[in-house]
């Protein structure tokens, strides 16, 4: 048993807790990783990674509302992790379109490989800013804490991001890009 | 028309069903946490806790001499003693033989690995392979969990994944090929250090072979901590790229033991990694909140190993308030940033950085 600086000392692993929040998890956190990385295996494996460093942390976590921060924490953290890795800046993934047959509707897929393919451009942190403001609706403060750095500079980075993704989508002939972009603008 | 997270939400619907067993993450992750409990004590330091992580792997610039990879099934030849690095390649049920022993070892992790069936290879002895175990996915296939793993020497595969507590220090050239090679299950001999850095708990080198291959290893001996903050990679022996930095220089290192709540707490930080930038660099600097500095020397104008104890405050924003210079020879600074950020941040926004230093 190890004791924080703050003098608490860990409390007992619960594990029930663990699988319930896995369960209750798991499936948006890999949505999010595969955003961040075009790729449902890589997806699969940065979400396991991010679970297992939630499991090791999960003494001094936050259950009443830190959780979910940290897991994205960790999950980024591990996508950026596996970026850094020279086999996958050499030989990145291809961006991988597999869909539900149900789904295979040629707009659809245009409308997927344009998104991942501009997210595909962004540097990694970029990325990682307007995954988790646009898609998992966190604010400005709760994506500062998962990645790590200043509120200013999630906002820097999303504007950034943004931006680029904007000039992806025109160049992909959408003339609604800034639209595109410009709505659905997170809390 | 659909907004970006409606965008988000549809292009990211559906995919393989790939759902993780929770109990498994459990088994896993309670392995981890022993491991990270179960050791022994550091240079007479009352230390209770600790564990292993770390690891050591390499990859050519260029196949040496241009010839094809050897093929072997048996004991390796791949490091010689002359410290050259060969092309040994092994076959699928060796790999899945080597890498079981090495995450039994350093992990603890259980049971049979094996290569993935949707990997055609080829495989080579200290580059990285992905090994998982079939599971029980609907097609009775399903590979999901998978590891990485550097493939060990065949006759050194027994130890791979293990470290001698106390690491070597920083100064000690033999005890670092002996250490990095311990955990990787890889034999040294004849490589020369490029660069390293200790502290009680953690090691870190860059390696270079006769011939021109480099072996990245951070080893760590941490309490439990955040996770596993400690990367291995597979590092060229080239100058890293400067394109699409523009003015930016980038610093890789890693912050492990974290020990409080809102990233207050003491950290051990460590890396190796290479430096790129437009400019040739000579020393990189992490400062501390208090103004403590942590200075690294470059090594070929790329390499550079950093190892040290850090204390962070509470910080207004609750973030890291690490401070990462990047100085060329005679000292002038050619990157001043907080860690997390390249330097344009700084160019762009200086009102930002001027708010880290408070």
């Amino acid at each position: 048993m190890t004791q924080t600086r703050s003098g608490r000392r860990h409390c007992r692993r619960d594990d029930e807790q663990y699988v319930d929040f896995v369960n209750a998890s798991q499936h948006r956190l890999r949505r999010t990783a595969y955003l961040l990385t075009g790729d449902w295996q890589l997806a699969a494996d940065i979400t396991q990674e991010a679970l297992l460093r939630v499991y090791v942390a999960w003494p001094r976590l936050d259950r009443s509302g830190g959780l979910p921060t940290y897991a994205r924490r960790a999950l980024v953290s591990a996508a950026i992790d596996q970026g850094r890795r020279p086999w996958r800046r050499e030989e990145p993934a291809e961006i991988d379109l597999e869909l539900p047959g149900r789904d295979r509707i040629e707009e659809h897929v245009s409308d997927r490989e344009m998104l991942l393919v501009g997210l595909r451009q962004l540097p990694p942190r970029q990325r990682a800013c307007v995954v988790l403001r646009y898609f998992d609706q966190m604010s400005v403060d709760e994506t500062a804490d998962a990645m790590r750095c200043l509120p200013g500079t999630v906002k820097s980075q999303t504007s950034r991001g943004l931006d680029s993704l904007c000039t992806i989508f025109e160049e992909h002939g959408r003339l609604d890009a800034a639209a595109l972009v410009g709505e659905g603008t997170p809390r | 028309m659909n907004d970006l997270n409606d965008l988000m939400y549809r292009a990211s619907d559906g995919g393989p069903n790939q759902s993780a067993d929770p109990t498994r993450l459990l088994r896993q992750g309670r392995r981890r946490v022993h491991r990270r409990r179960g050791v022994t004590a550091v240079s007479g330091v009352a230390v209770a806790a600790l564990a292993i992580v770390g690891g050591a792997v390499w990859l050519p610039s260029a196949t040496p001499n241009g010839s094809n990879p050897g093929s072997s099934q048996g004991p390796s030849v791949a490091a010689t003693s002359d410290g050259a690095y060969e092309h040994v390649e092994v076959s699928r049920d060796e790999v899945g033989r080597r890498c079981t022993t090495l995450l039994h070892n350093a992990y603890g992790m259980d049971g049979t690995y094996l290569v993935p069936p949707r990997d055609d290879g080829p495989w080579f002895e200290g580059q990285t392979a992905q090994v998982g175990k079939a599971g029980q996915g609907s097609d009775g296939d399903d590979w999901t969990m998978t590891l990485s793993c550097e493939v060990p020497q065949a006759d050194l595969v027994d130890r791979a994944g293990t470290v001698s507590i106390p690491l070597p220090d920083a100064s000690d050239d033999d005890g670092i090929r002996a250490a990095c090679g311990q955990y990787l299950g890889w034999d040294f001999t004849g490589w020369d250090v490029l660069t390293s850095a200790s502290t009680d708990i953690a090691t870190t080198a860059a390696l270079r072979s006769t011939n021109g291959y480099v072996a990245t290893c951070w080893l760590n001996a941490a309490p439990g901590g955040q996770g596993d903050s400690s990367w291995a990679g597979i590092e060229r022996e080239t100058l890293p790229s400067t394109e699409g930095l523009a003015n930016d220089y980038a610093v890789w290192f890693s912050t492990n033991q974290y020990a409080g709540d809102n990233q207050e707490g003491d950290y051990n930080v460590f890396g190796v990694d290479q430096v790129s930038g437009p400019e040739e660099a000579a020393k990189v600097v992490i400062t501390e909140p208090d103004g403590t500095e942590h200075v690294s020397e470059v090594v070929d104008n790329s390499w550079f190993a950093i190892a040290a104890d850090l204390h962070l405050e509470m910080y207004p924003h609750g973030v890291s308030p690490l401070r990462v210079k990047v100085l060329a020879a005679d000292g002038s600074v050619l990157a001043d940033y907080p860690d997390g950020e390249q330097s344009s941040e700084c160019e762009v926004y200086p009102d930002l950085c001027e708010g880290s230093k408070d």
